[in-house]
Formats: C-alpha cells, structure tokens, sequence
C-alpha cells in the first residue's frame, strides 16, 4: 500500500514537472489578475490540476 | 459786275476784316453815368477771328482826352464772340482817385494777351460829363461837458422848472423842480437827467448768506478717541482689552498648531502652512460648538475620566473625518500642477510625497471628487476615468490593490523607463512578491466568489494585462500538446 502510494506520489511529480510551464503560466495569469478573476483563476488551476493529477491512472 | 463787288465788299462786317490779327481791339465802346454816380464803361469783344484772344482787358480813365489818369485791369478776358462786357468805376473811387468835380471822364479800352505778349490797339476814347455831387460818409464825434454849478450858488428865479429821474427812469416825486431842487437832486448821485427806462424795479436775487459760526471749544478726549489715536480703532478701553486678549490666544493658539505640525510626520509645503492652520482653527471652532449634554450627577471619578475620554475621542474622530476632505481640496490644484509640468523621472521626493498623498485621499473619497479631480487622478494612475471608481471599490476589499495604490507613484517613477506602466503592473509585482513569500496563501485565498460579476471588480488596463498573459500561455500549451501527439504517433 506504501509502495502504491509512492509510486502514485512519483508519478504526479513527474506529471506536474510535465506540466511545469502550463502551471507557470497559469500562476502568472492568477498573478494577473485581481479580485474575483483571480480568485476563480486560481481555484479553478488548483482544481483542474488535482483532478489531472488523481486521474493520471485513467487517463493512462 | 464792279458794282456787285463794291456792294458785297460794303456789306462785308469789319470784324471779317480783322481776321488774322493777332489780338483785336475791343468794339463800339461807351461810357456811361449811373444814377448812384458810378462810370460804366462797355465794349464789345471781338469775334474770335484772331490769333491770340484777349486775357484781360485794361479800362483806362482821365479827366482828359487821352483818357489815361487812371487803368483797372480786368479779371476776365475773352469769353464769347461779339458779347458785351462791361467795367464800374463806383462813385468813391472816382471822388477819392480823379477828384472830378463837374468835369469829362474820358474812358478808353485795351485787349492783352499777355501769354504770347500780343495787345490790340487802344478803342477810341469816349466820354461822359460828370455832373453827380458825390458827398463822402463822415464820422463826427463830439463831447459836449457841461458842468452844473453848484445848488447852493445858485439863486431860483421862480420861473424855470427842471425834471429829475432815477437810474430805472422813474420820475422825481417833486417833478417839476426848481432850478436850485434839481441841482441838489443831481448833487445827490441818486438824481439824473432825463433817463431812459419804464421805471421797473430791476429783479434782485436775494443773496444767500451764509453765516459759519466756528466755536472752539477745548474737551478733553475720549478714551474711544485715544484708542483710535493709539491703534486706529474706534473702541473703548474695555473692548480693546477684550480685542487685544482674543488676538494673544489666537496667536498663541496658532503658534501651537505650528508646533504639533513641524513635531508630526505631516509634511506640508511652507506656502500651505498657513492654510493649514486656518483649517485647524475652524476645526476646532466647531467642535467646541458642538454641544455636550453634562449631566451632574454624583458618580465616581473613573467614570467621569472615561467620559472625558470619550468626548477627547469624539473630537479626534471628527478631526480626521473632515482632514482628509479640506486636504484633497488643497492639494489637487499641485498635483495637476506636478503633473502638467514634469515627466514622471523627474518627480522629487517631495513630488512623489504630494502626488501619493492625493491620490491615497482621492481614491478613498472618490464619491466626492469632482469630473476634473478623477481625470487628474486617473492620469496619475494610468488608467481610464471609469477605472478610477473601480480601484476605490477594489481598495476597499483587495489588500493589494491598496498596496498598489500607496506605492504606485514611486514605483511608477522607478519604472519611468518601461513603456506603459500602470497600476496593473503593481497590482502583478506585489502579488509576485507575495506568492514567493507563501504560494499557498496567493493561490487559495478565497473569498466568497460570485460568479455573475466576475471581472467587474478589474479595471480595464486589468483586464488587458491578465488577457497578454493568459492566452500565450493557453495557447502555448495547446501548441505543445499537438506536438507531443505528433512526436508519438
């Protein structure tokens, strides 16, 4: 269970480094923004970037 | 046929016969006496069969046959042929020039040319008896003094009766006088001769008299009177003293705002000093206006300390709410001023103070800026005049927006060298600046999301800013995922 759970852990690192210069971009932009704009930008980033990250299995 | 020609030649006038002579003489001239007792002398001009017609004419007269005593020269010449033209010798010429007494004036005629210096012949000489008695006007002027003998010498011969008038031609009450009467009347200046007049009293205009009397009369002065002497005031003792104590506190009042200001953090120009103080005083004027209900009853002293306070508190509150509105009055007109005249780089620290302070006290009373004051505040900011409301409603709920707009001047003139630098660009690097310091705090910072007015709390250089970021970044990942697909298949 351990094991699976560090594999899982290596995997979505190695995804998000994949995803590095998407996220870089999208921090910038939240960044960007202010107010609502920003907190919907950067709610929807963190959203979309945990789902991405628990389906890397699915996806697979 | 001889006879023909005979005949022709006696009817041909002798006016034919003088063409091309140079100038001819006059024609069938007489001379005549008027009933006034002037000459006249007329002739008859030539009819124009000449060379040189005549100028001007000169009439010659003489009391003898050559008829050359005296000439006049005529101011017309030649005029139309044939016409008859005519010269008078008045009456007084002739008495005063030919002294003609009963005697011939003879008269004669010349034509000239005086251009080309041609001259007709004399006509022939006529004459006129001259039998008019001409008498001169004379002035004779003569002074007839008769000096009255005295009344006193003088012995009535009860016979001879005089009259006697006044100056408005009224007569003596005692006409007719007698001889001795008149003279005294006479002697008495009030009395004349015969006086012309209608014995009217001449209408006199009484004459205004004005009579000033001047009464000197030595009082000692007032103290009003002294007062004024001393300070150019009309008061009395006990309102000078009263005037003079109201200005010792006002002054040592003022001498005290000047203090608390030069010992505070509040940095005003010299020229608003001055201002300031005034605001000060009339600040403080109202609140002691302000009426604070005492009611006297028997409590401990701490709670009369705490209500102490209270009022001390009240006043502090008041103070700072109307500051702000009376400063932001004060200090845009510098502001448009600072702005008008320098580009950003060249701003001093004492610029950036006063255009910071502005625009801090704009933007939290942007309810109350007028249409000039938000443009003003807007060209500080950089950004469009509707932007200016949506920065004040954002300070109030974003931290960093009013971060942003504290510091953006002196950011601003750091960043003087980079192209369009606005408030957004602030609004980026303090956000930057905070997600190095926590990521997670920036990035899960959530307040209550209403999804209906997003974006309505960005402005529109926002906006701009947030759309150059985000859609590179969409639009490189999507370019880089079609290349990863294409690498793999």
């Amino acid at each position: 269970m351990i094991k699976k759970l560090w594999n899982w852990f290596i995997k979505i690192v190695k995804e998000t480094l994949n995803l590095s210069w998407t996220l870089v971009g999208l921090v910038i932009a939240t960044l960007t923004l202010t107010g609502s704009a920003q907190q919907i930008t950067g709610l929807a980033t963190i959203i979309t970037l945990v789902i991405w990250l628990l389906t890397i299995s699915f996806r697979d | 046929m001889l006879k023909v020609f005979f005949a022709i030649f006696l009817l041909i006038p002798l006016p034919v016969m003088a063409y091309h002579t140079e100038t001819q003489t006059p024609y069938g001239i007489t001379n005549t006496l008027n009933n006034d007792g002037s000459i006249t002398v007329s002739w008859q001009e030539s009819d124009g069969y000449e060379d040189n017609p005549p100028e001007y004419y000169i009439v010659y007269i003489g009391l003898t046959e050559t008829a050359d005593d005296k000439s006049v020269q005529t101011k017309f010449g030649f005029t139309e042929a044939l016409s008859w033209q005519s010269y008078t010798f008045t009456a007084e010429y002739l008495y005063n020039e030919l002294s003609v007494d009963n005697q011939k004036i003879y008269a004669k005629v010349k034509a000239f040319h005086n251009t080309n210096g041609t001259t007709s012949d004399y006509t022939p000489v006529q004459s006129v008896l001259y039998n008019y008695v001409f008498i001169p006007t004379t002035t004779t002027s003569s002074t007839t003094t008769t000096t009255l003998p005295k009344a006193e010498d003088v012995v009535e011969d009860g016979i001879t009766t005089y009259l006697a008038w006044d100056k408005n031609g009224c007569e003596h009450p005692g006409n007719p006088l007698s001889y001795k009467e008149y003279l005294t009347a006479v002697e008495s200046k009030e009395w004349f001769g015969y006086q012309n007049g209608d014995c009217k009293e001449p209408i006199v205009v009484p004459e205004t008299t004005t009579t000033t009397t001047t009464t000197t009369t030595t009082i000692p002065p007032t103290e009003e009177e002294l007062n004024f002497l001393e300070t150019g005031i009309y008061e009395t003792n006990k309102e000078r003293a009263d005037r003079e104590e109201a200005e010792r506190l006002e002054a040592e009042k003022e001498a005290e705002i000047k203090s608390n200001l030069e010992n505070s953090d509040i940095d005003i120009p010299e020229e608003k000093v001055e201002e300031f103080v005034e605001i000060v005083k009339e600040v403080e004027e109202f609140v002691e206006t302000l009426d604070v209900v005492e009611e006297v009853i028997d409590i401990p002293e701490v709670i009369i300390i705490e209500v102490e306070e209270e009022i001390i508190e009240e006043v502090i509150i008041n103070e700072t709410e109307v500051l702000p509105e009376v400063d932001k009055e004060i200090l845009v007109e510098p502001v448009q001023e600072i702005i008008e005249e320098k580009p950003v780089e060249e701003y001093t620290e004492e610029d950036i103070e006063i255009v910071q302070e502005v625009v801090d006290n704009a933007i939290s009373n942007v309810e109350e800026l007028t249409e000039e004051q938000v443009e003003v505040v807007a060209d500080v900011l950089q950004v469009s005049t509707e932007d200016v409301e949506i920065i004040a409603e954002a300070v109030k709920t974003d931290e960093v927006v009013a971060e942003a707009v504290e510091i953006f001047v002196e950011k601003s003139v750091q960043n003087a060298d980079v192209e369009n630098y606005t408030l957004a660009d602030v609004v980026t690097e303090i956000q930057f600046e905070n997600f190095i310091q926590n990521p997670i705090e920036v990035l899960i910072n959530f307040d209550t999301i209403d999804l209906t007015t997003i974006g309505n709390d960005m402005t529109q250089d926002q906006k701009e800013k947030a759309q150059e970021v985000v859609v590179p970044v969409i639009l490189t990942r999507i370019a880089s995922m079609a290349a990863f697909i294409f690498r793999r298949s």
